[in-house]
C-alpha cells in the first residue's frame, strides 16, 4: 500500500501534466464549470454507493483514502477534460474515438487497481458498472460542451 | 447503524429553502457583470466546494459531522449543498463590484469566513449540521479561509486569462 500511494499520486500528477500539454479547444471557463460538474456527479455517485446502498466499501487506511480521492477527484476529472479537450480539437472522427478509448482504457485499468489493492471493496456492485458510468459520464459532458459552446 | 436526528420535514428543511430561494432571487436581481458562463464558474463552486469538504470531513474515517436528519446521504443534503452556490457567487459579486484591492483582499476573505461562521452558527442551531467526535464552529473557519481563497484565487487566473487574450 505504500507504492500504491505514491503510484496514485504519480498517475494524478501525469494526468494533470498531461492536461496542460495537450492542446486546448476549451476555454478556462468551460474547463472549470466541466471539472466541477465532473465532480459533484462523481461524489453524489459515490457517496450514494457507499454510504447509502453499501455496495461499495472502501479501505479506511491513509493511504487507501489518500488514494480513492486522488482517483475520485482528479484523476477521473481530469482524465474526462483531457478527452474532452481532444475530442474537440481534432475534427477527425478516428482521432476522437481513439481519443476516447484511450481515456476509458486508462480509467478502466485504474478502476481495477483499485479493486485488486482493496481500495475499493465492491459487494453486489462491480467495477464494470463503474466504467459503464464513466463511459456516460464522457457521453454527457461531450454534450454539455456542446451546450457550453453555444453560450455568450 | 445510521444515527436518526429527526423523520420530519420542519426547522432545518425550511431554512435551508428559504435561503436558497432567497439566495436565487438576490443573484437574479442583481446587475450582471459577468458572463453566463464566468457566473456558472462561480455558482458551481460554491456546489463543488460545498460536496467536496462535506464529503472528505462527514464521511469515515474522519467522520466529524452529520448533515441535516440523519448520517445518510438524502435528497435535502444535496440541495444544503445547492444553497451554497448563490453565496459563493455573491461572495466574487461584491468582490469584483466593489473593486476589492489585493492589499484589501485578505481582510475582505476573512470577513465573508467571519459571516459564513455566523451563518453555520445558526445553521447548526436549527439542525442542519450535528458535530461529533470532538468537531467545533471554529474547525469551520480553516474551511472557509481556504474556500474563499481559492475562489479569488480562480477569479484572478480568468480575469487574467481574459486580459491576456483582449491584448
Amino acid at each position: 500500500l505504500v507504492l500504491i500511494l505514491a503510484f496514485f499520486i504519480l498517475i494524478t500528477w501525469a494526468a494533470i501534466s498531461l492536461f496542460f500539454l495537450v492542446p486546448r479547444s476549451l476555454t478556462i471557463e468551460e474547463n472549470t464549470i466541466l471539472f466541477f460538474i465532473i465532480n459533484i456527479a462523481i461524489s453524489n455517485m459515490f457517496i450514494i454507493l457507499t454510504l447509502n446502498l453499501k455496495l461499495v466499501n472502501y479501505n479506511t487506511g491513509y493511504r487507501s483514502i489518500v488514494a480513492l480521492f486522488a482517483f475520485r477527484n482528479l484523476i477521473i476529472p481530469v482524465c474526462l477534460l483531457i478527452f474532452l479537450n481532444l475530442a474537440f480539437y481534432y475534427s477527425e472522427k478516428s482521432k476522437k474515438i481513439f481519443a476516447f478509448i484511450i481515456t476509458l482504457l486508462l480509467l478502466s485499468f485504474i478502476e481495477l487497481l483499485t479493486q485488486w489493492t482493496g481500495i475499493k471493496i465492491f459487494s453486489g456492485w462491480s467495477p464494470f458498472y463503474n466504467i459503464f458510468i464513466y463511459i456516460l459520464l464522457a457521453l454527457i459532458s461531450f454534450l454539455l460542451v456542446k451546450l457550453l459552446k453555444k453560450l455568450p | 447503524m445510521p444515527i436518526i436526528y429527526d423523520n420530519s420535514f420542519n426547522k432545518n428543511e425550511c431554512v435551508i429553502i428559504i435561503f436558497l430561494i432567497i439566495g436565487l432571487v438576490l443573484i437574479l436581481k442583481l446587475k450582471k457583470i459577468f458572463t453566463l458562463k464566468e457566473s456558472l464558474v462561480y455558482l458551481l463552486f460554491g456546489f463543488f466546494s460545498g460536496i467536496l469538504f462535506d464529503h472528505i470531513l462527514s464521511t469515515s474515517p474522519i467522520d466529524l459531522y452529520d448533515v441535516n436528519d440523519q448520517s445518510y446521504y438524502e435528497l435535502i443534503d444535496f440541495i444544503t449543498y445547492l444553497m451554497y452556490s448563490p453565496y459563493s457567487y455573491l461572495f466574487i459579486y461584491i468582490y469584483k463590484y466593489f473593486n476589492v484591492r489585493l492589499s484589501r483582499t485578505p481582510i475582505y476573505i476573512l470577513s465573508y469566513s467571519l459571516i459564513s461562521i455566523m451563518c453555520e452558527l445558526f445553521f447548526t442551531s436549527m439542525g442542519v449540521f450535528h458535530y461529533k467526535n470532538g468537531y467545533e464552529i471554529y474547525d469551520s473557519f480553516s474551511v472557509y479561509l481556504l474556500t474563499f481563497s481559492f475562489e479569488i484565487m480562480l477569479h484572478r487566473i480568468i480575469n487574467n486569462k481574459k486580459t491576456l487574450q483582449a491584448t
